[in-house]
């Protein structure tokens, strides 16, 4: 991929001596009442400076606390370089050519009509079953009063506001809880965690804020997608999610369509806090742009996620099916603190063409009776590289705790990849912990069956690969899991034959 | 200004350069050169490198260790005595403190087609046989360890076996260290050539005269094995706690060969061992089979990468490890299938029984794999004995520590008999009973 035409993509072009002169004002302009007014709060232009970061919390009107925080994580995230330790090859990244704040966008800039949407998207959209009027709302077209996400959500949100969970964007919560955006934030993932947390950190743009109170069972499923001002959230997207003791929370990340997205760089942080006897259960599915069949462009998407049982008997699981973007690196993970807590990473993880995954999972057990759980399905089709990282880590308190992983890794076409790299560090003897992995070919004894019975080569691949990512799939909502299988044929489309 | 070790090494190196074995040889001397180069330029890893993430070695690389030169003195029957080895039915080869002790040299002549001769000796007298394989698998700059062993190269053996020729009996390098007042390394450089349907089994001892004496071993071995060539190669280390161990050992397959590898670690404070294995060409087999035993404050790491390069060959490995007292493992076993290595099978399995609260285990097997038409899988556990199965023995009348090594010889015994040698086999049962009731008598004492 030419280095050039890396992370230009996200700016609208303008006048430029415009820009600058009002920039120059602007800049020059001394951080007054918190606020810097009378700027253009539609978009940033590129580059990162103290000043950007000055802008960003300026345009959000962000209290004070939180400009001091993402400046301290940007003196940190210049100390730093960005790491290089995983499997995953991609162009430097200039970090001063992309637009770190654009405000989200207006229907009236999206297509008027699914005639001017992309039709390889419209394709996929019509294999994933979607109706159409969902089509359109994805395409980013102005729905009509039929199938209005916004007042789905408004009824959603009464129902919430009934048993006490607040649930909004990042934004939202800072300007309406910022107790407790400021007493959670930072404490699962801190600002000095890595590279791209710390740059998150700095420059943050929205995302998701979910509390659930004491004892509360949240009365349905969490979906971002159905999030008001959900249209674009930006390409550093951060998540906080607190559940209170005895509490229950079940979150979906993301959504099978594909989704086209203008910004080459992503860098997430998630947190999740799980208190005594809560449980949170997180699941994404990750369909970002994943490049064209000879590896151009492509989302970069590097994501810190990770929660934390703070108290005893609490539970969090993550489980991902990642079949999109050009560079997947993330590794959710949980800090198993109280006593009898449990953590599980369930993850599918597909690279077809020139896509590369670098994921896993870190089980840090620190309580007693702690258990983590770690199943992996790997597949590489094509160009495919896919990696396997994960550290479980019993401490020296640990006592009886137990972890069990596998990881399973398929390959299809001899140019791919699979890699495993488990790290296990055990400082208690009266802990147990298992791994396993392997890596095989898919079988040809399954696929000639298959075909013998009249299936054709690709259905037969999808059906064993299905098959293969059964136990992950049974774990994901059922309504995601149906879209899964189907996300999981297409993106497999053109690795046979 | 106080000078570093890494400077040391180098004036040491300008020092006694000239008196080298082969100071003649231009080719040895570029060698020397680029390593001691390589030394200078990388100085030690510290932890913050990938490759010893585990393994702390600031009390190697903070410490100057004179270089071992010239010629061993004779070493005593009487204190070779003591050392209760047993040579029946092997032919042995005695080191000391990494130079070569000519004690039976009198008695003992290999087969036809075989040498067996000290390092020192073919770099005087016939250095051309070695000079197409020595240092040529070991490349300057990836080991810092490796480049001081190269740069110091004084003594070590040399193994040739021609065409189909056949050793019965094991070739035992045994490698004594004596105390000395101040801290030594010895750096034996084993080189062990197999040609085609050669076969040989190789032992490499190591044993301390004292217990508490202060060095450093840094060995390095490296094997060709031709078509068709078979070789057996033992390591058994006992060395006293207060030393630091290396051994690294490379090894190069042709097609069909068969390497097989059994490590023990039962001694030395600091143990590093590297054992890299390169498939180099269809169905070449290897098995690596290992087990360690730490207690005191033993840190023990293990290190092996077998390198896929051809279709169609085969690996398998199997190390334990059990960690008493402070004990520390590391196990960090990689295997790379290289593109177009189809056909690859490749097995690994790391289990480990932890059996103190202040022991620690790190393990880490990899799998790297860049074909398609494969079968790999690997392991790791790490656990502790069955309480049941502790039950069970003293409900039988067995007291506690007598149930529990039963339990951990038996974890252990499976190791032993992959060792085709009857009189090793013995040997080795007995250093594991002597280890397993140190370990116990301290308990009792704490």
């Amino acid at each position: 991929m030419p280095e050039a035409s890396l992370l230009k993509i996200g700016f609208k072009i303008i006048n430029m001596e415009t820009i600058e002169t009002d920039l120059d004002s602007v800049l020059k302009q001394e951080y007054q009442h918190g606020f810097v007014t009378d700027v253009d709060e539609s978009f940033l232009p590129p580059g990162l400076t103290e000043q950007t970061i000055r802008q960003i919390s300026a345009i959000k009107k962000e209290p004070e606390f939180l400009l001091e925080w993402r400046l301290k994580a940007f003196e940190r995230w210049l100390t730093l370089r960005e790491p290089e330790w995983s499997t995953i090859h991609h162009p430097p990244i200039n970090y001063q050519e992309i637009s770190y704040y654009a405000a989200p966008k207006s229907l009236e800039d999206g297509p008027k009509s699914l005639d001017e949407v992309d039709p390889k998207l419209l394709e996929t959209y019509e294999k994933l079953g979607i109706p159409i009027e969902e089509q359109k709302a994805l395409s980013g077209i102005a729905v009509d009063a039929v199938f209005d996400s916004v007042s789905v959500a408004t009824t959603f949100k009464a129902e919430l506001e009934k048993v006490g969970v607040i649930f909004c964007s990042f934004s939202e919560a800072v300007q309406n809880h910022p107790d407790l955006v400021q007493k959670y934030l930072g404490t699962v993932v801190p600002q000095t965690d890595n590279f791209f947390a710390t740059l998150n950190s700095a420059v943050f743009s929205d995302g998701a804020f979910v509390y659930i109170p004491k004892g509360v069972r949240c009365p349905m499923e969490l979906s971002s997608y159905f999030r008001i001002n959900a249209t674009n959230t930006g390409q550093f997207e951060r998540t906080l999610i607190i559940a209170e003791e005895g509490s229950y929370v079940s979150y979906l990340e993301g959504c099978t369509a594909p989704q086209r997205d203008e910004n080459q760089l992503h860098a997430a942080v998630v947190e999740l806090v799980a208190m005594e006897g809560a449980e949170i259960r997180y699941s994404t599915i990750q369909n970002w742009y994943p490049g064209d069949e000879n590896g151009k462009g492509g989302i970069y998407n590097f994501v810190t996620k990770r929660g934390i049982c703070k108290g005893d008997n609490a539970k969090i699981s993550w489980t991902q099916v990642e079949t999109g973007s050009a560079v997947t690196w993330k590794y959710p993970s949980v800090i198993l603190k109280g006593d009898n807590s449990s953590g599980e990473f369930y993850s599918v993880a597909l690279t077809n063409n020139y896509q590369q995954a670098d994921t896993g999972t870190k089980m840090t057990h620190i309580g007693k009776n702690t258990h983590s759980t770690i199943i992996s399905k790997g597949i590489s089709a094509g160009h495919g590289q896919n990696a396997y990282r994960g550290l479980v880590k019993i401490a020296k308190n640990a006592d009886n705790s137990r972890n069990f992983s596998q990881c399973d890794s398929l390959l299809m076409g001899n140019k791919s990849g699979a890699h495993t790299f488990p790290y296990i560090e055990v400082k208690n003897p009266t802990a147990q912990v298992e791994h396993e992995a392997t890596t095989s070919k898919i079988g040809e004894d399954q696929l000639f069956l298959c075909q013998q019975r009249g299936i054709s080569a690709e259905d037969a691949v999808s059906l064993i690969v299905n098959g293969f990512c059964k136990e992950i799939f049974k774990k994901l909502p059922m309504e995601f899991a149906v879209e899964a299988r189907k996300l999981l044929s297409i993106s497999l489309e053109g690795s046979v034959g | 200004m106080m000078t570093t070790p890494v400077e040391q090494y180098v004036s040491e190196f300008a020092n006694v350069k000239a008196n080298l074995p082969g100071p003649a040889l231009p080719w040895l001397d570029i060698i020397r050169k680029q390593a001691i180069r390589s030394i200078d330029r990388n100085g030690f890893p510290h932890r913050r490198h990938e490759e010893w993430k585990y393994t702390d070695i600031s009390s190697i690389a903070d410490t100057f260790f004179q270089p071992v030169q010239g010629t061993a003195p004779t070493l005593l029957w009487k204190e070779l005595n003591a050392l209760g080895l047993d040579f029946t039915d092997s032919y042995p080869m005695i080191f000391l403190d990494g130079r070569y002790t000519p004690l039976f040299s009198d008695s003992l002549k290999p087969p036809d087609g075989i040498s067996i001769e000290s390092l020192q000796h073919v770099l005087t007298v016939n250095p051309e046989s070695v000079k197409k394989h020595l240092t040529r698998f070991s490349e300057t700059g990836s080991n810092v360890f490796t480049d001081l062993n190269t740069a110091f190269m004084n003594d070590g053996s040399f193994i040739y076996l021609s065409k189909n020729a056949k050793m019965t009996q094991p070739i035992q390098l045994v490698f004594v260290s004596t105390s000395q007042k101040e801290p030594v390394v010895s750096q034996p450089r084993n080189l062990v050539i197999l040609a085609e349907g050669a076969k040989a089994s190789v032992v490499q001892r190591f044993i301390s005269l004292n217990q508490n004496s202060d060095y450093l071993t840094n060995v390095v071995t490296e094997i060709f094995l031709d078509q068709h060539a078979q070789l057996e190669h033992l390591v058994i280390q006992e060395e006293n706690f207060s030393t630091s161990h290396i051994n690294t050992i490379r090894v190069q397959q042709n097609k069909q060969s068969h390497f097989a590898s059994q490590v023990f670690t039962f001694g030395g404070g600091l143990t590093r061992n590297n054992l890299d294995i390169e498939l180099n060409a269809e169905e070449a087999e290897c098995s690596l089979d290992g087990l360690f035993m730490a207690n005191g404050d033993q840190h023990i790491d293990n290190h092996t990468r077998v390198d896929h390069k051809k279709p169609s060959c085969t690996s398998r490995e199997l190390y334990k490890g059990v960690l008493d007292s402070n004990g520390r493992g590391v196990f960090n076993g990689k295997v790379y299938v290289h593109p177009d290595a189809q056909q690859t099978k490749a097995f690994q399995k790391n289990t480990n029984l932890l059996l103190s609260k202040n022991a620690e285990m790190d393990t880490k097997p990899q799998l790297e794999i860049y074909a398609d038409d494969v079968s790999c899988s690997h392991g790791a556990t790490v656990g502790q004995l069955d309480e049941k199965a502790v039950f069970y023995l003293r409900s039988r009348g067995l007291d506690e520590t007598k149930a529990r090594d039963l339990l951990i010889y038996s974890f252990v015994e499976e190791m032993i008999q992959k060792v085709r040698f009857e009189q090793l086999r013995d040997q080795l049962r007995n250093t594991l009973n002597v280890k397993l009731s140190a370990t116990d008598e301290r308990k009792e004492i704490n």
